[in-house]
């Protein structure tokens, strides 16, 4: 299994973008006595981050009644996450970047080593990675499908509907501290939507084993009034799972340390790097861990378990 | 020399009486020796000890088999069967046959088809119809057998379901079927061989003698079958002889019952002790006939005669005698089949069985002991009878020799020698005689230390013979007063006997008094007669018979022991019993007239004198007159049945065995207490004082308890109740343990006394205690010194209530005063107090500080929560008008009226509401007084500002805490409409704009909507958010209009009024104004007139017409002669 110590993307880290900023909805944010009313959006930035905000309450803006984001929000705005340019590099939400027009193309400078890349929450046809040096010469190209369609017999050829691929991994990067790469998603109709973009240098913490739980935390509600009514409010659920891992003596020190870095880091978990594996989706997860814990059960070995929550 | 044999002669024919005297008591005493000898070994021969071994676990496991039979209907017989296999299978036969009672009452139940019965027995594979005709026996293998069908684990299932947890451990005996189970039962009854007639026996021998005990012996089953029906016999006899002539008839009743049923043969001894006395009265004959011998009246052939019923009922003695040996050969034989018998059940070598047959050799061996003592007792007897009669031997040989003296056959030196020989030879038998009498003594002695739990009815039963002996006392000259003193060691022997044998199969539970009793006996004796217990009695009796005194002396010693005049009287008596002897016997012998001498000599002063001097001279008949006055001095008021009337003895009889009347003795009152008052009944004991050997008789009385008393108790306890209840409500505590309260109680006046309201009081002084601590255990650790505990509990609520108070003065609510205190330990409360100087002195200062410094508003605002508190409690609001009170009072007993216990409780907390109302009605006429004293306009303008300042505030807390819901759209309108009132944008249907005053600020209902709402029916976070944006915005629609509102109010007052300097031009609105010194107010007609004629004055000015009188005259219109203003309305 492997995970990836991430790399906040941030600012010029994101040379280039098919989406633009400010797009639309992303007005810069007026201080001077401007009266915003329920439902405006405004763009406004926070450190180095543009964040996206939505008028809640109708109100004349000042130079102390500015949008605030998480977790600190104001009665007035409603943090809606970074502007669409950037949300697919804001970790922490679960919020995308949404290109009406296809291809979606994102050029990145990490300004380190980058050996994998994870995508999540994704709705396009496929995904190219480019990786490119510093003569911009492309040293690698790599192209995940992300729909898919499990055929068979000729019925199901015939009519099974193409499934959306959310989440897959590069993991076989070419790792340079001056390279860049570039994403590259295409969807023939419709908008493409990319979610989370979770690039770093990947590490190996341990062998995943089989009987690993698989979680959807479903947050939808179905209640039932004294008539025996029912009001279903339909939420999102989150994948959670848990997996044992072998870890070899050697790496445990380092394994350990590894994750207690990642405490509260919202990075890309595989439990599988081949993301043809019929398993590879349900163990691939971008979240965070909740607990771990590992004994010294053999040897050379230890073993581990790892319990991992979703967006 | 002449002299001499004249002499010798004398003393022989004079003494005669008292050797044959002498001689039966010898006799006698050898008798019962022998007796007591025979029956000591009877006591631990292999009768005893098999009973002793056997006989009380084997009578009270029938007897619970017996009852258990009925109980179950199973048979008895099944029923030992069945307690084989119980104990095999390891549960006690008293769970199987609950298990079989509920058993059969399923099968009962399950006639009913439809019943949870009939399902739980087809959930066993079994039906009704199987089982309704079946014993409860064959119920219980069908049982076992439908449970065998199962798999462990279902029939674990099965039974449970059915029976239930507590019956579990019968699974393992109903597991083996029918067949496994029948066969040990079979078993059992082989080896538990008890049959339903001597289980019944059992039983029945029981419920007359409570004899319990646990272990059953195989062994003695067997054994007991026989013996059962003899015992039940035994203690029949007992109860009805007890029935029909009182307790000691029936003691007596049973022991010869006893006799009956241990000896099989019971004319064996009767036989023998009547052979004994037609010996010594054929012997006392032939003694007097020999005496005749040479005079007018010799009668040979009689003599003759005489002496052949001698030698035949000599004869008939030793066929008895062999007739004893026989029964007690018998016996052996007996406890020989025992043995056998135990043998035989060796192969099933049972733990129990083992133990029984261990018990049986250790019998065996006792019993041959005993068996040996019993001959060896019984040759001494023979010896004893050979030699019974050593003077009689004597006065036979010394006949001889005045024959042989008198033919000239025998010289008077041999003859005085022969006759010296033949004195000595009697004396000395006569001292061994008195040598095993004294064994006797000392047997007898032994025997009565012995006796513990019967000595009482011992004793009874001794005075009995006693009395026996003294009612016959003169029946017969001196030879039968011998004689009866003779029957009454007989019997006095037989008891001891009987005693022994008693208390070894547990009779002497039928005496009911064990231990105490002995103990009361001794402290009577204490009490009457310093040191007469009656084993101590029964000694001196022997003793006294021993050493050839008579029954007064007897009853003088007595009597000396008794102290005080009476003692001395009684001692007297003894020295002239010597002396009647003394005068009876001569002056020639020193057996006699040692005695005679003390005549009054051990009597001390007047009392003895004149008791010896007064039965030495007034002779037996006047002796007799004395006993019977002293015994009638000592039963005083005692009297005894059929008794008391009899001469001489009666008094003593009724002093002994007999009762006084019966006189109160002692009140009782007793019942449950509870909170809803006391319920019980008073008891009178009388007593009638018993004799000194009979114990007192108690008499009971139960009556009702007198209705004052009973009211009196009643109220005590409701009002304990009531009381205990409200401390308990005021400090928080548990109030059902009050209404539950229950106790049973019982209190006894003073011997002789009536129940005094002192002690009534006491009680339910008590009872008001146990009800404080239980509603507060732990008072007792609270209680101060001089305290109960329930004024203990009371203080404790006085310094939670005083302190809750002082609270609220000190401006907590009521609730928070209540919990505040609460959160404060008890002790810390006294502390407190105490340091505040009591309770009374920190009232007293919390009370000026709250009449000096709160005001009447802070001052009811506690009264006004506490009414509300205690209204909430009964399910109404405080925020009644005093007429809806009243309604609801006036409802008590209407149709859909209040109940009765919220008529008591708004009755309970009318004074509070009146008190808080009156106090609102006083608040309002305050203000509406003040109102009055205010401006309309600024009672219009600034109240409404305040109305709407207090809604802006009253918004912006709700903003604060406000969450919203796109489903609370009709809140979000009602609020947005007032929003659009107070901004003056609202219209009516038709168009028409609503006032302001149309403004109905009670929109808190929409608003707690709005302030409910919840996350449950959004999406997202960011749903939620935005539906909470749209509330505060709606909200700040409201405040803003209310703000508006103010602003527009503030510009209106600001337009109304005008300032001191400049004055205003225009009232709008009627009220009050705030005038100055020198100010003149003048009305809206006066003003007018004023402008008007100024304006008249102006234009004829301004015209130029001017006229001094003209422009006076216009001036004068308006004025009162220039004075003052002159109006329309003036």
């Amino acid at each position: 299994m492997i995970t990836i110590d991430p790399i906040d993307i941030r600012g010029t880290m994101l040379t280039s973008s098919t989406v633009p900023y400010p797009d639309t909805g992303e007005t810069a944010w007026s201080g001077a006595s401007f009266g915003y009313v329920e439902g405006n959006t405004v763009s406004y930035l926070v450190g180095s981050d543009y964040y996206r905000f939505e008028c809640l309450v109708a109100h004349t803006s000042s130079a102390t009644n500015f949008p605030v984001p998480k977790p600190n929000e104001t009665a007035n705005w409603l943090d809606l996450g970074f502007v669409n340019k950037f949300a697919m590099f804001q970790l922490d939400r679960n919020t995308q970047t949404i290109e009406t027009t296809s291809p979606l193309t994102v050029g990145v400078d990490p300004g380190g080593r980058v050996g994998a890349i994870g995508l999540g929450n994704l709705v396009a046809d496929s995904v190219q990675l480019d990786v490119y040096d510093t003569f911009g010469v492309n040293v690698h190209t790599e192209t995940k499908d992300l729909i898919d369609r499990y055929v068979s017999s000729w019925y199901s050829y015939s009519y099974q509907p193409f499934r959306q691929i959310p989440a897959t991994l590069f993991s076989d990067m070419p790792i340079n501290v001056d390279y860049t790469f570039k994403l590259t998603f295409t969807k023939s109709t419709g908008d493409v939507k990319v979610g989370s973009v979770v690039c770093g240098m990947p590490f190996d913490i341990g062998d995943a084993q089989y009987q690993a739980k698989v979680q959807r935390l479903n947050f939808s509600t179905f209640d039932r009034a004294f008539d025996g009514e029912t009001t279903i409010t339909v939420r999102r659920s989150a994948p959670k799972i848990n997996l044992n891992l072998f870890i070899d003596k050697p790496d445990l020190n380092g394994t350990v340390k590894l994750i207690d870095d990642l405490n509260g880091v919202v990075t890309a978990w595989a439990g599988l790097v081949s993301t043809t594996d019929g398993y590879f989706e349900s163990i691939f997860i971008i979240g965070l861990f909740k607990d771990v814990e590992y004994s010294l059960d053999y040897p050379n070995h230890a073993q581990a378990s790892i319990e991992i929550e979703g967006l | 020399m002449a002299s001499t044999l004249v002499e010798i002669i004398g003393r022989d024919s004079t003494g005669a009486a008292f050797d044959s005297a002498t001689g039966r008591i010898q006799g006698l005493a050898n008798s019962a020796s022998r007796l007591n000898g025979v029956l000591g070994a009877i006591g631990a021969t292999a009768v005893v000890g098999a009973l002793g071994s056997f006989v009380k676990s084997t009578i009270d496991a029938q007897d619970h088999l017996f009852k258990l039979s009925q109980k179950t209907g199973i048979a008895v017989e099944s029923l030992a069967g069945l307690g084989f296999a119980a104990e095999q299978s390891g549960v006690e036969l008293e769970t199987v046959a609950k298990g079989v009672r509920k058993f059969s009452l399923l099968v009962a139940e399950a006639a009913d088809a439809s019943s949870g019965a009939a399902q739980k027995l087809k959930q066993l594979g079994l039906s009704y119809q199987q089982l309704k005709d079946l014993s409860p026996e064959k119920q219980l293998l069908a049982l076992s057998d439908a449970l065998s069908k199962f798999s462990k684990e279902d029939r674990a299932i099965a039974f449970i379901s059915t029976f239930g947890n507590k019956m579990a451990d019968l699974i393992p005996l109903l597991s083996q079927g029918s067949n496994g189970l029948g066969r040990m039962i079979e078993q059992g009854k082989k080896l538990n061989p008890v049959t339903e007639r001597s289980a019944e026996l059992a039983e029945k021998y029981n419920s007359q003698i409570t004899v319990l005990g646990k272990s059953v012996s195989a062994l003695g089953q067997s054994m007991v079958v026989e013996l059962i029906p003899s015992l039940t016999r035994t203690a029949d006899a007992m109860v009805k002889a007890g029935e029909s002539g009182g307790f000691l008839s029936g003691a007596l009743a049973g022991v010869r019952q006893l006799f009956t049923e241990a000896f099989g043969n019971p004319k064996i001894l009767g036989d023998v002790g009547q052979i004994r006395r037609e010996i010594f009265k054929t012997q006392d004959v032939i003694s007097q006939m020999s005496a005749k011998k040479g005079s007018a009246f010799f009668d040979a052939n009689a003599l003759e005669f005489e002496k052949v019923k001698l030698q035949q009922l000599e004869g008939n003695l030793q066929t008895a005698l062999t007739a004893s040996r026989a029964n007690a050969a018998a016996t052996k034989d007996n406890t020989e089949e025992t043995k056998k018998f135990a043998i035989a059940l060796d192969g099933v070598n049972t733990p129990k069985v083992t133990s029984g047959i261990n018990r049986l050799s250790e019998a065996q061996k006792k019993a041959k002991e005993e068996q040996q003592q019993l001959n060896r007792m019984m040759s001494e007897g023979n010896n004893l009878s050979e030699s019974v009669d050593p003077i009689l031997k004597r006065n036979n040989a010394l006949a001889k020799y005045v024959d042989l003296l008198k033919i000239g056959a025998l010289s008077q030196d041999n003859f005085n020698k022969l006759a010296t020989n033949a004195i000595n030879d009697a004396e000395k038998a006569t001292a061994k005689n008195t040598d095993a009498l004294k064994t006797l003594n000392t047997e007898t002695r032994n025997t009565t230390n012995e006796v513990s739990q019967l000595w009482t009815q011992a004793g009874r039963n001794i005075q009995s013979a006693l009395a026996t002996s003294i009612f016959n006392f003169f029946d017969d000259g001196l030879k039968g007063m011998v004689k009866s003193v003779g029957i009454a060691v007989g019997r006095i022997m037989s008891e001891f006997a009987a005693l022994r044998i008693a208390q070894t199969i547990g009779l002497d539970r039928m005496f009911g008094g064990g231990s105490g009793q002995q103990i009361n006996i001794k402290q009577k004796g204490l009490g009457l007669l310093t040191g007469l217990t009656g084993a101590e009695l029964g000694v001196d009796v022997l003793s006294k018979l021993g050493g050839g005194f008579g029954t007064t002396s007897f009853i003088g010693s007595s009597l000396a022991r008794v102290g005080g005049t009476l003692g001395m009287f009684g001692s007297g008596m003894a020295g002239a019993s010597a002396g009647v002897f003394g005068g009876a016997g001569g002056a020639g012998t020193a057996f006699i007239g040692g005695s005679g001498t003390a005549l009054g000599g051990s009597g001390m002063g007047a009392a003895a004198g004149m008791g010896a001097s007064f039965a030495a001279a007034a002779g037996p008949a006047m002796a007799l007159i004395a006993v019977d006055a002293i015994g009638r001095l000592l039963a005083g008021n005692k009297t005894i049945k059929g008794f008391g009337s009899i001469p001489v003895v009666g008094g003593f009889l009724s002093a002994m065995f007999g009762h006084a009347p019966f006189k109160f003795r002692q009140q009782s009152l007793q019942g449950t207490a509870s909170a809803s008052g006391f319920s019980g009944d008073i008891t009178d004991v009388d007593r009638a004082k018993g004799g000194w050997f009979v114990s007192n008789k108690h008499r009971s009385t139960k009556s009702a308890i007198p209705n004052d008393i009973q009211m009196m108790l009643d109220s005590s306890m409701t009002g304990f109740a009531k009381s205990t209840r409200s401390f308990a409500e005021t400090l928080g505590l548990s109030v059902d343990v009050v209404d539950s309260f229950s106790k049973q109680v019982q209190i006894k006046s003073e011997k002789g006394k009536k129940l005094t309201d002192e002690a009534v009081n006491e009680m339910l002084r008590g009872l008001g205690d146990d009800m404080a601590t239980a509603v507060l255990p732990s008072i007792d650790s609270f209680r101060r010194v001089g305290e109960t505990a329930s004024t203990t509990l009371r203080r404790l609520s006085t310094e939670f209530s005083t302190l809750t108070t002082a609270s609220t003065m000190l401006g907590k609510s009521v609730s928070e005063a209540n919990d505040f205190i609460k959160s404060i330990s008890i002790e810390s409360r006294s502390a407190f107090l105490d340091a505040a100087g009591g309770i009374d002195s920190f009232g007293q200062q919390m009370s000026f500080f709250s009449q000096n410094f709160l005001t009447d508003a802070e001052r009811m605002a506690p009264v006004q929560q506490q009414l509300s508190m205690d209204m909430q409690k009964i399910g109404l609001s405080s925020s009644m008008t005093m007429s809806q009170f009243k309604g609801l009072i006036q409802s008590f007993g209407q149709v859909n009226g209040i109940t009765q216990d919220t008529f008591f409780s708004l009755l309970k907390l009318a004074p509070a509401f009146v008190q808080v109302k009156s106090a609102v009605e006083i608040t309002t006429s305050a203000a509406t007084a003040a109102a009055r004293n205010i401006s309309q306009i600024y009672a219009a303008s600034y109240g409404e500002i305040k109305r709407l300042r207090d809604f802006v505030a009253s918004m912006q807390s709700t903003v604060n805490t406000m969450t919203s819901g796109s489903y609370l759209t009709d809140a979000r309108r009602a609020i947005s409409g007032q929003a659009d009132l107070l901004h003056g944008r609202a219209v009516d249907a038709e168009g028409r704009k609503l006032r302001v005053k149309d403004y109905n600020p009670d929109i808190s209902g929409a608003l707690g909507m709005l302030t409910g709402m919840g996350t449950g029916t959004f999406s997202t976070g960011a749903d939620f958010r935005r539906a909470q944006g749209q509330n505060i915005g709606m909200v700040n629609e409201l405040i803003s209009g209310a703000e508006y509102q103010i602003e527009k109010k503030r510009m209106a007052i600001r337009r109304s009024f005008g300032s001191y300097a400049v004055g205003t031009s225009f009232v709008p609105e009627t009220g009050l104004n705030m005038n100055h010194r020198g100010e003149r107010i003048i009305n809206p007609d006066q003003n007018r007139d004023l402008i008007f004629s100024i304006k008249s004055l102006v234009s004829a000015v301004m015209e130029g017409n001017v006229h001094a009188r003209k422009t006076a005259k216009i001036l004068t219109s308006v004025t009162q002669d220039g004075n003052s203003l002159l109006t329309t309305a003036a």
